[in-house]
């Protein structure tokens, strides 16, 4: 791994001046000025947003409003500096700072600590790590590790006075259908769905085949798989998580296969080993296979901002994705020169 | 203050625990009778994949009709088990009870050999049963067509114990109510899943005849039983003990979690803190208990006894206020935190009362205390449990802040006896004039009643509402049970005052 220019945030950061004008930066994008279609990264923005604030108000997250701005602080500092230094031209537009803001969120959202040093440093760090742990074959390299998972392993396992509370969401109702209704239209918007409904149902069916292997009673037995799947923090995962559309593999099959993969890596985890966390442990294990995934079934790389419903559902076969990214011409042949030359 | 504190909320526990509560065995018996786990109480030290775990329960039904079932990762051997000490329970109780004191150290001093004493007492039991070869040779074969297999089956003192693993539930259940274990029938369902992970089973009845020499008829519950294993699982398998509850109706359950890195929190339920740190009327103190009964159930209601409620995080080696004093190392140890003494030195034999240590690395034991009221239908999975990073103590604390016995009209009978002229005929000699004197004399008079009359009339009364409202919204109370707790403001006027509430106008303009 070495150090390459970031051309995504937490995610992507679009393709230099090619792909969008440089004078139109994203933030009227969602507004629907012009042509230009939303980055989905607003609607994670918005609808993780709205967890936190759900989380903060009526679910009495053990979170300090002070961590959370010292987390936005460290993550939108790292990542201001790393597009200084790499002088990447987004720097001075408000979409190279999209990833910080999905980050931040996504680790205020997870990290628990009983200090205030522990979110910063896991924020910088995550963010420092999009920028140099990269890997991937040309034309589809990206940083390894999604920032906010890499947080929260962090959280989990290393960092001391720190934690994760995977239980602090319960197993509502009402809020499983907003984190799915949410998750459904924010993973439709990148052409994640697939990937998000592959993770719940091995989840969902090693689960039940579990529950069977024990002999539960049916009834007894389908409360208790309902209480394990509709869990938000399980639910929370399946559509922001493992659906980052950078950091999973770009060809649909080998990533519907990661999915499968990671549920089952889970499973072992948690019901083989009795280890907690399983879900965030096994994303972070297997996410190490992401850039021989993407050499093995080569694909054109993700791009935030091409992807709106209708752009992406085409996107989906490789003939579809050729044709988009030559409307888009973000991936011209002297583009892809430049892939190649490590900077 | 502390002190009316103390004395309050010492009623608390005393009063609430009865109420509360359930168990991760179970009891059963007929199925009309009120057999209920009303009160259980688990301590669980852990550390690694060692834990001990012991268990209490307020069973009240008759001694032939208990039955403790737990599933273990392993065979519970005759050393592993012992009867434990339920002052152990008082003191973690007393420490962490939302409360202020006053519940000193229930004898500290009191120091319990049995569990050195256990192995001895294993290796007699053992060699008891041998008479009976040709029973014993039946029995077994009955095991094995019930696919039962026995791995130890011993007395401790008061309990018959047995050690066993199974293959069929219904097995299971019919060699327990065969070898009278009173379960309630259809259990199997509930046991299934535990056989089916390969776990064993850790079965007690009450040995009534050895009940009877210990001469412990006259204890009002059975002592609890306290056991080690090694194993991978953090939980608590508590779906045992909700075969003989009704679908609709909530146990309690107090869960006192002994570990060394930090707080620990369940997996697969919401964790949350109650409110803490709140002002609350002094009328409240008689009846604190009821007032954390309320404010609990009103908390679990809300929740839909689906959450898992922290009453108490710290350190071990002190608190602050402190309810009781920290536990000795040797009560930790007794509790079951098995570490305790690894890296300091054992404290000798009469040394126990050590003195804690701030900072608490002395003990290097954090106490959770996690209360749950949960139903059948709400606790559908066992409680799975993990500890976090978090060391930062917590606990559930209330604030009661008594007024001043007095009143305008006693404060006016204190001004009238101030004799001015007296007074300044003392101060002659220091230069000022005798007319500032007594004008600076009543002003201090006029102040006074002043300062009286604001604190009669404004403080006190806006502090009672707005403690008033805090409880009426912890708790839920209203009308006449409210007043009970909270008298009206109004009411709230110094003794022997009758002055009407104060007219609107009055803060604006600053008059009487």
């Amino acid at each position: 791994m070495m150090m390459a220019h970031p051309r995504s945030a937490f995610g992507a950061s679009p393709q230099g001046g090619a792909a969008y004008p440089p004078a139109k930066p994203g933030v009227w994008r969602p507004l629907g000025f012009g042509r230009l279609v939303p980055d989905a990264r607003w609607w994670q923005i918005g609808i993780l947003g709205s967890l936190l604030l759900a989380g903060a108000l009526w679910r009495d997250f053990a979170l300090l409003p002070a961590q959370v701005a010292l987390t936005f602080a460290a993550a939108f500092t790292t990542q201001g500096l790393a597009l200084h230094a790499l002088k990447r031209p987004e720097r001075r537009q408000l979409n190279g700072y999209l990833s910080a803001w999905v980050s931040s969120l996504g680790i205020s959202l997870l990290v628990r600590a009983d200090s205030l040093w522990v979110h910063p440093l896991l924020a910088a760090l995550a963010m420092a790590a999009k920028f140099v742990l990269r890997a991937g074959p040309p034309g589809c390299r990206s940083h390894v590790i999604n920032p906010a998972n890499g947080a929260a392993f962090a959280a989990a396992l290393l960092v001391p006075g720190a934690w994760l509370s995977p239980g602090q969401w319960g197993s509502q109702a009402l809020l499983a259908l907003w984190v799915v209704s949410a998750g459904l239209f924010v993973t439709g918007a990148i052409a994640r769905r697939e990937t998000a409904a592959a993770f719940l149902a091995a989840w969902g069916t090693l689960l039940a085949l579990r529950l069977l292997w024990l002999g539960h009673e049916p009834v007894l037995g389908a409360q208790v798989w309902l209480h394990q799947v509709a869990n938000g923090a399980t639910l929370l995962f399946a559509f922001f998580m493992i659906t980052d559309p950078m950091t999973t593999p770009q060809h649909r099959g080998a990533r519907i296969a990661y999915a499968v993969g990671v549920a089952l890596l889970a499973f072992v985890w948690q019901f083989v080993l009795f280890k907690p966390h399983a879900l965030v442990v096994a994303l972070f294990a297997a996410s190490g296979l992401v850039p021989w995934i993407n050499r093995a079934w080569p694909q054109r790389r993700f791009e935030w901002a091409q992807a709106t419903p209708d752009q992406a559902s085409v996107s989906l076969s490789a003939s579809a994705s050729a044709s988009a990214s030559a409307r888009n011409s973000s991936f011209t042949p002297a583009r892809q020169a430049r892939h190649k030359q490590p900077r | 203050m502390r002190r009316f504190f103390a004395a309050a909320l010492a009623a608390t526990l005393a009063a609430a625990a009865p109420a509360a509560q359930a168990f991760c065995g179970f009891y059963a018996g007929k199925a009309d009778a009120s057999l209920f786990n009303r009160a259980s109480q688990v301590v669980l030290a852990r550390d690694g994949q060692r834990t001990v775990i012991a268990m209490q329960n307020d069973y009240q039904g008759p001694l032939a009709e208990f039955a403790l079932v737990v599933p273990t990762s392993e065979v519970i051997q005759p050393g592993q088990v012992k009867v434990a000490d339920r002052a152990i329970f008082e003191r973690l109780d007393a420490f962490s009870s939302p409360r202020l004191a006053e519940y000193h150290d229930a004898d500290p001093c009191r120091f319990d050999f049995r569990w050195g004493r256990l192995e001895d007492a294993a290796v007699m039991m053992r060699a008891a049963p041998a008479p009976a070869a040709k029973q014993a040779l039946e029995n077994s074969m009955r095991d094995a067509a019930l696919g039962v297999t026995v791995a130890v089956r011993f007395t401790l003192e008061e309990y018959d114990i047995v050690s066993l693993s199974a293959t069929q539930s219904t097995g299971l259940e019919t060699w327990l109510h065969e070898n009278g274990y009173r379960i309630p029938a259809g259990a199997h369902a509930a046991l299934a899943p535990y056989i089916a992970q390969g776990l064993k089973f850790f079965v007690a009845k009450v040995n009534l005849k050895e009940h009877a020499r210990l001469g412990l008829a006259s204890y009002a519950t059975l002592r609890p039983l306290q056991f080690a294993y090694t194993s991978e699982k953090f939980m608590l398998p508590m779906r045992l003990g909700m075969l003989n509850a009704p679908p609709g109706e909530a146990q309690d359950l107090i869960l006192y979690v002994l570990t060394r890195k930090g707080r620990v929190e369940a997996a697969n339920y919401r964790t949350m803190k109650l409110p803490t740190g709140l002002n609350l009327p002094p009328a409240v103190r008689p009846r604190f208990a009821d007032f954390y009964k309320a404010m609990f159930e009103r908390a679990a209601r809300r929740e839909e006894h689906r959450a898992v409620f922290t009453e108490y995080f710290w350190d071990m080696g002190w608190c602050d206020p402190c309810a009781a004093q920290p536990l000795t190392a040797t009560e930790l140890l007794k509790a079951g935190a098995f570490w305790i003494g690894d890296e300091a030195a054992v404290p000798a034999p009469g040394m126990n009362r050590r003195m804690p240590m701030p900072g608490g690395g002395a003990q290097n034991a954090l106490l959770t205390r996690l209360h749950l009221r949960y139903t059948p239908a709400t606790f559908v999975d066992d409680l799975m449990l993990v500890q976090t990073g978090d060391r930062s103590n917590w606990q559930a604390r209330y604030v009661i802040q008594n007024p001043f016995a007095g009143g305008e009209a006693q404060c006016q009978r204190q001004m009238d006896g101030v004799d001015c002229v007296a007074a300044c005929r003392a101060r002659v000699g220091e230069g000022a004039s005798p007319v500032d004197c007594l004008a600076a004399c009543r002003a201090a008079k006029g102040s006074a009643l002043e300062q009286a009359r604001q604190y009669y009339r404004h403080t006190l009364p806006q502090r009672a509402s707005s403690e008033r409202d805090t409880l009426a919204q912890l708790t839920g109370w209203s009308g006449r049970e409210l007043d009970a707790a909270a008298p009206r403001p109004s009411a709230g006027l110094g003794v022997g005052d009758t002055a009407p509430p104060a007219p609107w106008w009055q803060r604006v303009f600053n008059t009487q």
